[in-house]
């Protein structure tokens, strides 16, 4: 029951800083800082010492420069006519499609998931190309913003994925194996999303703007000409990571030469685009990458707190069936979600719930999958919920706006997480040809 | 040409906060505090330039790394060495500019429904000081490691035997300009504000 | 009274060390009577790396922590000798180099504010690769990815285009086909699944390194004499654990590989080694040069030892 107690400290504090409205980063150094103080019962010297490690150790990880340079590319794409080609090429393709334009965000979060292997860098370089155009063409804004924040997350399933090259590395699992098996589950996600935001279009034409009438044939033509540029860039940076030019770490990188080369073929680079875009980016990457940090060391008092294993060792002492186990462990996951990011979770809990999960005969590989959903899962759920900081400063609503609209696309995925529990050959399936 | 699109940026904020600083308070104290409110927009603006060259440098050094590899079958072999550092240090330089920007998100759902301007200005003001208070710890903390590590001479383990400090100290520096930019909203909202000025 | 540290480790629970740090653990528990008891945290869950380690402990961030030293030669050169390269080619050669050693390691530690609880091998690294290298000629132009200066440094000189890559890209790299050869241990190599991509692998041991796990000088010096005997001779027990367990651990590795499909070569023509040995004598000496005196009294005291066992 201590356990109980801890965490209510923990929510307790992010309850009192994140809501009197602190900085988000700020806030959850803050809760750390009193949690380390309340709950572990620290001297303030050994919280500093915690704080500049820990601090110092995630924020000079070097796979966070994909943030500020998917972001920077999004910034680009945004100020010049790449995207206004993007939103008029696809028109005429989606016309018959109930929902039409707001297919874009589910599209291009599973485009780009191929190609980045962050969720916040797919958020927020998609959102950052989708989110004005649809709202200025009238599209409804708590289905635009939430397929954003449920597609976004697709980023961990499709890969590339750095978490699940961490998870097999911990679990001992074919990486290859793990690739496979995230593909289907993930384009599972986004039929789902494609699927309900049609029934909700069907149902009440408002949440489009009216059809612009019928379309031929040399509108289509038009279309693709305005989406090649999209095209090529795309293919570009797969081509090399494909190609085994650049490493998925690189991708980014590749992936701003390529949209300043393109924005210069099509006659249309400025200097000053360049910069705008750059001070912008540089903004931005700051608040997602502070917040990142502060995630870093609010999950260390965590772990310092003993938490999750506490946790666990409830759940274990249980003795639970298997399909009761696995429900129990989802709970658990949504709850620490809650509060932590992706990573920090799998890497806290596995050694403790693989062998579970393992001994109730579930496939490792399976559950690694499953265990990447319950990530996405937490980018979406408040209060620690990145996919809902990105889309708060994308879009300037409020964080309870922003969750409202990503709640329907949170309980699909819980859908397809069922799903996959009661048909795990939709995960294991395309493994048998590795 | 970067550096004069920062410099216009804070020489227009400068006149926003003299403007801001009229509102009340004596004359030398509000000479004092746009002097600061400058300083802080000054410090801020340069973070984010620097911040902004370091995300020049990151995309070209990963290019390079990529040529390197594909063509000549070496390496700079010190790619995700010096990335992390510029990672680290573009954060956190940008931190300032980033907050004047209105970068920095926050739950405003308090701040949105108190209404009086006492309490609501009361409310800013607390959110302000706690975050000078943690941005002050941390600038001290991440003070201590510089120091120390410059003191011991400790360099990365990679073929560069990069003095750790260095890097440290773009940290440090973003720190503390992010402080000194708290402070500066702090003294501007005091000002702004006659009953908790005196 | 009774007493409840956290412990970290970069490594997962199932790797080598995770595995000794688990007995060391169950040991004090056992010894203690359940009076101490140790949290671990492994995979770097507190988010400390092993390069943080060592100011973690001293500055008593963590009471204890087992850390794999090599990381920390910024900090001071000595934390460097067990990764030189072809300096010992088993397990008994690198612990004989380490007890040679180990005063050494201890001043140096004591600087830090720590104590050294027990030391715990890693298994040699050597080569895995796509196709098998039969010579030293199939080195050249070989795309590969070394880990430090060091081993960056004598591939170059054997004729490899080695680089360096951050974990996570080595598979997507091998599975791209832009590298096709990674200088890691037959455990960590299998971990990641490596053999899907490079069956092969020659146990060149190109370096026997340890993890040392350490403990704060105040926190030692606060448990009582009862305690601290207990500790120690757990401390003991896991070394002698570790390094008795290396090369079952190892051989285990090896026919798990097999299983796999994988072609593992066990032993490298001592020609061969012997050649590369050369190669890496300049790396040797650099490190020599900048760790002084007491690296030459180390360097004689083990090449000593190994005349004169090879002379019996
Ligand atoms: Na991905
Ligand atoms: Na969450």
């Amino acid at each position: 029951m201590e356990v109980l107690s801890g965490m209510g400290i923990f929510l307790m504090l992010l309850v009192m800083f994140l809501g009197m409205g602190v900085w988000v980063f700020a806030g959850l150094f803050m809760v750390a800082i009193g949690a380390m103080v309340l709950v572990t019962d620290m001297p303030i010297t050994q919280v500093g010492t915690i704080l500049r490690t820990v601090t110092w150790r995630s924020a000079s990880a070097w796979e966070l420069s994909a943030i500020p340079l998917f972001i920077w590319m999004g910034e680009i794409i945004f100020r010049t006519d790449i995207s206004d080609r993007l939103f008029r090429g696809l028109s005429p393709m989606v016309q018959w499609l109930p929902g039409r334009l707001l297919h874009t965000n589910v599209l291009g979060c599973t485009l780009f998931a191929a190609i980045s292997g962050s969720t916040s860098a797919t958020t927020a370089t998609v959102g950052r190309i989708t989110t004005d155009a649809l709202a200025e063409r009238k599209y409804d804004n708590s289905l635009a913003v939430g397929s954003l924040a449920g597609a976004g997350s697709l980023g961990l399933l499709i890969p590339p994925s750095i978490v699940m090259i961490i998870y097999g590395v911990l679990a001992e699992v074919s990486i290859a194996k793990l690739f496979i098996a995230g593909i289907l589950p993930g384009l599972l996600i986004a039929f789902v999303y494609s699927v309900y935001i049609m029934i909700r279009c069907v149902a009440n034409p408002a949440l489009a703007p009216k059809s612009e009438g019928r379309v031929n044939w040399r509108d289509v033509l038009q279309g693709l000409s305005d989406l090649m540029p999209i095209f090529i860039l795309i293919g570009l940076v797969l081509g090399s990571i494909y190609s085994g030019i650049a490493t998925p770490s690189e991708a980014a990188a590749v992936g701003v030469a390529a949209t300043i080369l393109l924005v210069a073929a099509m006659g249309k680079l400025r200097l000053q685009v360049l910069i705008d875009a750059g001070f912008r980016a540089v903004s931005t990457s700051a608040m997602v990458c502070t917040i990142l940090v502060a995630a870093a060391v609010l999950s260390s008092a965590i772990g310092y707190a003993h938490i999750p294993q506490e946790l666990v060792k409830l759940i274990e002492s249980l003795h639970l069936s298997p399909y009761v186990l696995l429900m129990m462990l989802a709970v658990f996951y949504l709850v620490l979600g809650c509060f932590l990011d992706g990573i920090s979770i799998i890497v806290m809990t596995l050694p403790i719930t693989l062998p579970l999960i393992v001994q109730a005969g579930f496939d490792p590989i399976w559950y690694g999958v499953f265990l990447v959903l319950m990530c996405e899962l937490a980018t979406m759920t408040p209060p620690v919920g990145f996919n809902l900081f990105i889309l708060q400063s994308l879009t300037g609503q409020p964080i309870s706006r922003v969750a409202m609209a990503a709640f329907p696309f949170f309980l699909l995925m819980v859908l397809v997480v069922i799903l996959i529990s009661v048909f795990p050959q939709i995960v294991l399936f395309m493994t048998a040809f590795v | 040409m970067a550096a004069f699109e920062g410099m216009e940026t804070a020489q227009s904020d400068f006149e926003t906060d003299v403007q801001d600083a009229e509102a009340g308070g004596a004359p030398a104290a509000r000479g004092l505090i746009a002097g600061f409110q400058r300083l802080a927009r000054l410090l801020s603006a340069f973070g984010g330039i620097v911040a902004m060259l370091i995300l020049v440098f990151v995309t070209s050094h990963i290019l390079l790394e990529i040529a390197l590899r594909s063509l000549f079958g070496t390496s700079t072999y010190v790619l995700d060495e010096f990335v992390g550092y510029s990672v680290a240090a573009m954060t956190f330089l940008a931190l300032g500019r980033a907050m004047s920007d209105g970068a920095l998100i926050r739950v405003s759902f308090l701040l949105d429904m108190v209404r009086s301007p006492v309490l609501n200005r009361a409310l800013r003001l607390g959110c302000i000081l706690l975050t000078a208070c943690l941005a002050g710890f941390m600038t001290w903390i991440f003070w201590k490691t510089v120091s120390r590590n410059f003191m011991r001479g400790v360099t990365s383990d990679t073929i560069a035997h990069v003095p750790l400090w260095i890097p440290e100290s773009l940290v440090l520096a973003g720190l503390a300009i992010f402080f000194v930019q708290l402070l500066a909203d702090a003294l501007k909202l005091i000002a702004k504000n006659p009953h908790s000025a005196r | 009274g009774s007493v409840s540290w956290d412990m970290p480790n970069e490594y997962p629970a199932t790797s080598l060390q995770g595995e000794t740090d688990q007995f060391f653990s169950r040991r004090l528990a056992e010894l203690s009577d359940g009076d101490i008891t140790i949290t671990h945290h492994f995979g770097g869950a507190l988010g400390f790396r092993s390069r943080d380690q060592l100011d973690a402990v001293g500055d008593g961030a963590v009471p204890l922590a087992n850390t794999f030293i090599a990381p920390l030669g910024g900090m001071d050169p000595l934390f460097l000798l067990m990764s030189l390269p072809f300096l010992t080619s088993d397990p008994q050669e690198a612990k004989r180099l380490f007890d040679v050693a180990e005063p050494h390691f201890n001043t140096v530690l004591e600087r830090y504010n720590q104590r050294l609880l027990y030391s715990s091998p890693w298994a040699s690294s050597g080569l895995w690769s796509r196709k098998e290298l039969a010579d030293s000629q199939s080195f050249a132009g070989l795309k590969m990815r070394t880990y430090d200066a060091n081993s960056t440094e004598v591939f170059r000189t054997a004729g490899a285009s080695p680089v360096q890559l951050s974990w996570a890209d080595i598979v997507p790299q091998l599975s791209a086909g832009g590298i096709d050869g990674v200088l890691t241990s037959i455990e960590a190599g299998l971990s990641a699944s490596f053999n899907e991509y490079t069956p092969h692998f020659a146990a060149i041991n190109y370096d026997s390194t340890v993890n040392l796990a350490t403990i704060n000088l105040d926190v030692w010096n606060g448990l009582d004499d009862a305690q601290r005997a207990l500790v120690q001779q757990a401390a003991d027990e896991t070394a002698a654990h570790a390094w008795a367990n290396i090369a079952d651990a190892v051989a285990q590795s090896y026919e798990q590989g097999e299983a796999k499909g994988m072609t593992i070569q066990r032993e490298v023509d001592p020609a061969f080694r012997q050649q590369m040995a050369d190669n890496a004598q300049p790396v040797i000496d650099a490190w020599l040069k900048q760790v002084g005196e007491s690296g030459v009294q180390i360097l004689d005291a083990y090449r000593q030892g190994t005349s004169g066992a090879e002379s019996n």
